[in-house]
């Protein structure tokens, strides 16, 4: 086997980030949800564990809608998500797809998958939470820079229908933290050690 | 939500996520070459060799390197598959690294343990055998906790993971240094019963100065809480608190809560002793929260009302009073109702016996229960709504009649009136939403079809139906609705079948694990799913219950691995191989009764004799990886020999082979199976028999080499052809040398050369204790001097058997069956000869023959014993032409027998039949004849033993004959052995 001693000489295609039970995320699974903006990750020198972390919840949350399978998502609604992606990659989506092996038929399954999740979310934790008037005024007093114009705060009359928007949604997205928590617990989730 | 991103990431690209551009490069280069290593060394391993996509000459594609580490990693052997590529000439090489995974399968303490106990065991119980490597600082908080709890509050655990290599495997160690255990220093008790004060250091076994030990604590308070409990205070708590002190002492805080102490006092109706503490369950709930006096009314009501008193009422009160709870249950259970009548009204299209059955627990003469009469009207209901009667109002009214007496039961005619209302029909099945499966397929496996009654009952099985059929084309994310709309007055019912298909899954690998001796083809073989086909659901079940019959694994496990959300999924199958040895051993004791020469002049008497035995078998399965299997069982009898008598009628001495016990009858079996036999359907058993047996009038050896293919054609079908070469030797013959058959004489030892095939029907639910089905065997024999056999003959048996579960409290099994044998020598020419051996010449001067057409004994039918004629001892019934003047069974070549029987259980494992058998042989057969037929009944138990069950019978002749003249038959015989009659 005639391989250079030097490790420099050859290039990593890919690796193992994470294995989720007995499902593997890529590096290249990695790369493509990025891109493509399948998970939610700031800009940042740490957006590779990031994307892997938000890949694994992702990952946990697929096996639950597996199990408990919401509405199949119209072909409609797939196109449309699929053309999100695309945008997001912008002029680059064709160098992304083949650095990443994806093809449109791995495209269409990502989307659709994006779906089933929201569909699930919305099934299991509802599309609106009900708050009372003490948690929006709490939510106002506490997050009052998001309650701002022309540098100054807005009175909460004018701020409460907001208000009680952002707390259904954090205390919802608060709700699926919690449940998220859970999942991981009953997981077996590995992540190698880069080598 | 933090999976889902609808914005985007800006400032993201592949050239700083550490993925360098001239990887990406070589993407679309042809490979020249591929590699793949393991900790640094070359390895060349098929299984890994089929999974790699990257192919040499093929242009290197991501998709196929994705592919290929989710293969890799759906081995669960790889802790991480990296793939690397470097320029080669005018191509790339690419190159697998594996990290194998190096499971824990050792755990190691070191350092001062102190007083820890068993640490491995606090691991194993909670994280298994082999615990995750990932998860050794868990572990290690774990053990930290264990010690506290064991009073050492300083403890530290260090946990480290040494690897090994060649196998891979991993130490978890641990570094322990318990530190100084902490004494109790003191006990402080919040609150206390006044009487247990003076007890000095109070009621806990907890002393100052000893070790604390946290269950040594609680097991103490649980102590004192079912003390306090005993006393009345069913409420009572007790928790403590643990201080580690800087001193090194502990000092434990005990808060006490006792509760009122409850008294449960009963008044009105009486309530049995026996009953109370289950319906009012305060004692051992510790508990008097209002749910659970209410729960207790509820269950007091119920009670009574189960028991005919319809209008039972319960109600409590408490009454706290000097650190007293009273709770007083007061109870008015009111006349007791008995069913005096019951009626049906109204019903058209169901007949009355039909609603009668549905009103079975509802009976005249028993008390009333509201309950039970409203099970039954839903029933009743559901039987209309099945029937397409969606509408069907059923309701049941009561009439009290009028009290016979003070205190005396009242009586209540109770009268279930229906209305029927409209029939409702189907008018139209529309379906939506189906691509790949045609509407025609969709309505062959429908029940529901226009002009039917609609049933919900049945639109559910259909839709049911529908969606397995796409579970087993792989649609597994398949939705499928099925809905009606009620047109016409609700008399035309429009149903709807919606599907939501979603994608068809895939199998992509199928990859097979842990088998080390068996070979893949042979495990490929059993599997329905195969590379590049549909996913099916059943395919997976029956693929496991396949690999399951083979009974070469102990353990097998078929999952699908996802690829993503990709429509495709690599199957993982892991086996574990049971021992390719298999030993076994075993003995028991056979009675029954026999026919022994032990009359005057050597004439039959049945005598109840016990014989013990034993067995040794031993196999080997799974030959060279194949599922080919060779075993070798033998078995012996010890049992008394028999009391030989001369011609003359002269008993003779006990001597080496008269009277005494031996192993005189025993049996080698050796057979080697070959599976599928040139990738046939069919199985080939070769088999090798020395036996050496018993029957009544004669004992014989036999050798017998035999070669079996036998095919199964579905679960309840199958059938065998076999050839079979045997040599029998017959001695000890029972009768005279004028009482044997001709055949006998002139063929004391007989080879034999024939074919034979047998065709079975089995639907029993049980092969050894069945309930129901029916068992059906026709075995056809042809033995033939062309093909080597020394006498020729046709031998055809036909056995049916049934079972019945009778619908009874008790399990009650109806049992019955049908034998009938029917055999015709081919006739052959012999000459008569002289006891010399000189031929006998005729008055023409010419040797005389005899033409011969009999069977040879080993050959001829036999009936009575155990499993036949249960009133006759073994082989002891026949015609005045099988049995010989000596009372000896010659056999026959006719032969019926029928048997019928009602097993049902007793208590626990016992249970009793009766049965009534009949049946007799014959000596041709076209001499069998209905009215020959003989009878016996008569009664047993069974014991259902592990091994199956034992069974004692005392059979009684139902006509008993004179043997000879003034000496009857006996009247019983019993029989003790181990499973059913038949």
């Amino acid at each position: 086997m005639g391989w250079p001693s030097q490790a420099s000489a050859q290039q990593l295609l890919d690796r193992v980030v994470a294995r989720v039970n007995t499902y593997a995320i890529t590096l290249t699974d990695v790369n493509a949800a990025l891109a493509l903006g399948v998970v939610d990750v700031p800009a940042g020198d740490t957006q590779e564990g990031i994307a892997t972390q938000r890949l694994i919840d992702r990952q946990l949350v697929l096996v639950e809608v597996a199990r408990f399978a919401p509405p199949e998502p119209d072909m409609a609604a797939v196109d449309r998500e699929i053309a999100t992606m695309k945008e997001r990659a912008g002029a680059r989506l064709d160098a992304v797809m083949q650095a990443t092996g994806l093809d449109e038929a791995r495209l269409r399954d990502i989307a659709r998958d994006t779906l089933r999740i929201q569909a699930y979310l919305n099934q299991r934790f509802g599309t609106t939470v009900q708050v009372s008037d003490e948690e929006v005024a709490l939510y106002y007093r506490n997050h009052a820079s998001e309650f701002q114009r022309n540098g100054t705060v807005i009175p909460f009359d004018e701020a409460q229908s907001t208000a009680r928007q952002s707390a259904a949604a954090a205390r919802r997205g608060a709700t699926i933290l919690q449940w998220m928590r859970d999942l991981r617990q009953r997981a077996e989730i590995v992540e190698p050690t880069v080598r | 939500m933090i999976w889902v991103s609808r914005r985007w990431a800006f400032g993201v690209g592949l050239w700083i996520l550490g993925l360098a551009p001239c990887a990406f490069a070589q993407v679309g280069q042809p490979i020249v070459e591929v590699a793949v290593e393991q900790e640094g060394r070359p390895i060349d391993d098929r299984l890994i060799s089929s999974l790699i996509e990257t192919t040499v000459g093929e242009p290197l594609s991501m998709r196929d390197v994705r592919e290929t580490v989710t293969h890799l990693m759906s081995l669960n052997r790889f802790e991480d598959v990296q793939a690397r590529s470097e320029a080669a000439g005018a191509g790339v090489r690419v190159r697998w690294v594996l990290f194998p995974l190096h499971p824990v399968d050792r755990l190691e303490f070191s350092g001062d343990l102190g007083a820890a106990g068993d640490l491995s065991r606090i691991i194993t119980e909670r994280f298994g055998n082999a615990p995750p490597a990932g998860r050794a600082n868990e572990l290690a908080e774990a053990i930290r906790t264990w010690y506290r709890q064991k009073g050492y509050p300083q403890a530290t655990v260090m946990p480290r993971i040494e690897v090994t290599h060649n196998p891979d495997r991993a130490t978890m160690a641990f570094a322990v240094a318990a530190g100084p255990r902490a004494a109790i220093g003191a006990v402080n008790i919040d609150e206390i019963d006044a009487a247990d004060r003076p007890a000095p250091p109070g009621p806990f076994a907890v002393r100052i100065g000893t070790p604390y030990d946290e269950d040594v604590v609680i097991r103490e308070l649980e102590r004192y809480e079912a003390a306090l409990r005993s006393r009345g205070f069913y409420e009572a708590r007790a928790t403590h608190l643990v201080r580690f002190e800087p001193n090194g002492t502990a000092t434990v805080n005990v808060s006490v809560d006792r509760g009122p102490n409850v008294v449960v006092t009963f008044a009105g109706d009486p309530l049995p002793e026996s009953d109370r503490e289950r319906l009012v369950p305060v004692r051992t709930e510790g508990s008097v929260d209002e749910d659970l006096l209410e729960d207790s009314n509820f269950a007091i009501e119920e009670y009574l009302r189960g028991r005919g008193y319809r209008n039972a009422m319960s109600a409590y009160t408490r009454e706290p009073r000097d650190g007293q709870l009273n709770i007083a249950f007061t109870v008015s259970r009111g006349p007791r109702y008995i069913v005096d009548d019951l009626q049906v009204a109204g019903n058209m299209a169901v007949p009355t016996a039909d609603l009668m059955q549905l009103l079975r627990f509802v009976k005249t003469g028993d008390p009333f229960v509201q309950a039970t009469l409203n099970g039954a009207v839903g029933a009743i209901r559901d039987a209309y709504r099945t029937r397409g009667f969606t509408r069907a109002n059923v309701q049941a009214s009561l009439t009290d009649l009028p009290p016979e007496g003070e205190g005396a039961d009242r009586r209540v005619q109770v009268r279930v009136n229906i209305a029927e209302g409209a029939r409702t029909v189907v008018g139209s099945v529309a379906f939506k939403g189906n691509i790949v499966t045609s509407e025609g397929e969709l309505r062959a496996r429908m029940t529901t079809t226009p002009g039917r009654p609609y049933s919900e009952v049945e639109l559910t099985s259909d839709r049911d139906r529908i969606e397995l059929e796409y579970r087993n084309r792989g649609y597994e994310g398949v939705v499928v609705e099925a809905n009606a709309a009620f047109v016409d007055g609700d008399t035309i019912a429009d149903v709807i079948i919606t599907i939501s298909e979603g994608p068809q899954i895939l199998v992509d690998h199928v990859i097979i694990i842990g088998n080390q001796r068996t070979r893949t083809e042979t495990i490929e073989r059993e599997l329905l799913v195969k590379p590049g086909q549909p996913l099916g659901y059943s395919g997976l079940i029956e693929s496991q219950q396949r690999l399951a019959g083979l009974g070469l694994f102990r353990r097998i496990r078929i999952d699908p691995l996802p690829h993503g959300s990709e429509p495709r999924r690599d199957v993982l199958v892991q086996v574990e191989e049971a021992p390719p040895t298999t030993i076994g051993y075993g003995g028991g004791i056979e009675g029954g009764t026999r026919l022994r020469p032990t009359g005057a002049g050597g004439a039959a008497e049945e005598r109840l004799e016990f014989a013990p035995r034993g067995f040794f078998e031993v196999g080997r399965r799974n030959l060279w990886g194949k599922n080919r299997s060779v075993n070798l069982f033998t078995r012996v009898s010890l049992r008394s020999r028999d009391i030989v008598f001369t011609d003359q009628g002269e008993r003779l001495p006990e001597g080496v082979n008269q009277g005494g016990t031996g192993f005189n009858e025993y049996r080698v079996y050796g057979t080697y199976r070959e599976p599928r036999i040139f990738n046939t359907p069919a199985d080939v058993l070769l088999t090798g028999i020395l036996d050496q047996a018993i029957r009544s009038s004669f004992n014989f050896i036999t050798r017998e080499a035999r070669a079996e293919a036998g095919l199964r054609f579905s679960q309840r079908y199958s059938a065998a052809g076999r050839y079979s070469y045997q040599h029998t030797r017959l001695f000890d013959e029972r009768f005279t040398e004028n009482e044997k058959p001709l055949i006998d004489r002139i063929f004391p030892q007989v080879r034999l050369s024939k074919f034979s095939s047998s065709f079975l029907r089995d639907t029993r639910d049980d092969l050894v204790d069945p309930n129901r089905g029916t068992f059906a065997i026709f075995d056809t024999e042809l033995a033939a001097r062309v093909i080597g056999s020394e006498v020729g003959f046709v031998r055809t048996f036909i056995q049916t058997f049934g079972y019945y579960r009778v619908p009874m409290q008790r399990r009650t099994v109806l049992a019955f069956s049908a034998r009938l044998g029917v055999a015709n020598g081919f006739p052959r020419a012999v000459p008569t000869v002289l006891p010399n051996g000189q031929p006998v010449i005729g008055a023409d001067g010419q040797p005389m023959v005899e033409i011969v057409d009999d069977l040879p004994a080993s050959e001829r039918f036999f009936a009575g014993g155990d499993t036949t004629v249960r009133g006759f001892s073994l082989d002891r019934l026949g015609t005045a032409e099988t049995i010989s003047p000596t009372g000896f069974p010659k056999g026959g070549n006719g032969v019926v027998i029928l048997n019928g029987e009602v097993r049902v259980a007793l208590i626990g494992p016992l249970g009793g039949a009766v049965f009534l058998d009949g049946g007799n042989v014959f000596p041709r057969a076209n001499a069998i004849h209905v009215r020959e037929l003989r009878g016996a009944a008569g009664f047993g138990i069974r014991y259902r033993s592990p091994v199956g069950p034992i069974r004692i019978d005392l059979g009684f002749k139902l006509d008993r004959r004179e043997l000879s003249p003034g000496r009857l038959e006996r009247r019983s015989v019993l029989h003790i052995s181990l499973g059913q009659a038949f």
